[in-house]
């Protein structure tokens, strides 16, 4: 994490959601990297709103499947926005779905998440959901 | 455009990708089948007619018309584009109109563009079940 008012790099930004994205998938997540009115929008889990509300919710995500791997097929980054192109696997109910997944972050200028948003491919997500 | 065999900057390859969002905005799809390669594939999402594999140009470009006829005051407003070596990607808010009604999302697109400019594949994201439940229903 740079320190408070530094203004990170699109490449410190990528390093950052890279390290976030894969510590997901293992149900470690931390609070520190989300601003305090964060929000996540979600195919998965609806609209989240607040730090903690965000945080919880993605400590979850991997404990309401058997298995749940995201792994960064590429992340892009700008000044204002990060974008993960993500290979998600999820098996539940014994059967393994294998998707493509679109996030796309906000950051401020210390690294925190302000805005998450995250698309699953529609075909896929029903096959998730109706498990 | 540049010549045949060299290498595009990232800011070329978004201009690239800018240019066709324009020419579809102008409804000159002439100008937009230029931006592909004539074995591009675009890859659509979801149930609607849309959704599905188009592959070569005439196949996506016919289902790029036949979206430009289905739906009325497209718009397809580009909010950010960021770029590395393999990808381009376009965060799009977008609104449709149909018999009256509006539906806006805000939407992904996907691209590969080759060192000369051009599409090769295309991926879109974005909540087309929504999109028919909004529109279709």
């Amino acid at each position: 994490m740079a320190d408070a008012g530094t203004k990170l790099t699109p490449q410190q930004k990528i390093e950052m959601a890279r390290k976030a994205i894969e510590g997901t998938s293992r149900g470690e997540v931390s609070l520190e990297g989300f601003s305090e009115a964060a929000v996540m929008r979600g195919s998965l889990m609806g609209e989240v709103r607040g730090r903690d509300a965000v945080v919880a919710a993605l400590k979850k995500m991997p404990t309401m499947f058997e298995e749940f791997r995201q792994h960064p097929h590429a992340i892009l980054a700008d000044n204002d926005h990060v974008v993960a192109l993500i290979n998600l696997k999820v098996k539940s109910g014994g059967k393994t779905v294998e998707a493509q997944q679109v996030m796309v972050v906000h950051t401020n200028d210390q690294g925190q998440v302000t805005e998450l948003w995250a698309m699953i491919e529609p075909e896929a997500l029903k096959q998730i959901q109706s498990r | 455009m540049a010549e045949a065999g060299i290498k595009l900057s990232l800011d070329q390859k978004i201009q690239s990708i800018r240019d066709g969002f324009e020419g579809f905005k102008r409804g000159d799809l002439k100008a937009v089948a230029q931006l592909f390669t004539d074995d591009a594939v675009w890859h659509g999402r979801g149930s609607t007619k849309f959704g599905g594999d188009f592959k070569g140009k005439d196949a996506l470009m016919g289902n790029m018309a036949q979206y430009a006829q289905t739906y009325q005051n497209i718009r397809l407003d580009i909010h950010d584009i960021l770029a590395n070596d393999k990808h381009v990607v376009a965060l799009v808010n977008s609104s449709v109109q149909r018999d009256g009604k509006t539906y806006a999302d805000q939407q992904t697109f996907v691209f590969h563009v080759n060192d000369q400019g051009k599409t090769t594949e295309t991926w879109v994201a974005s909540d087309t079940e929504q999109l028919k439940k909004s529109l279709e229903s």
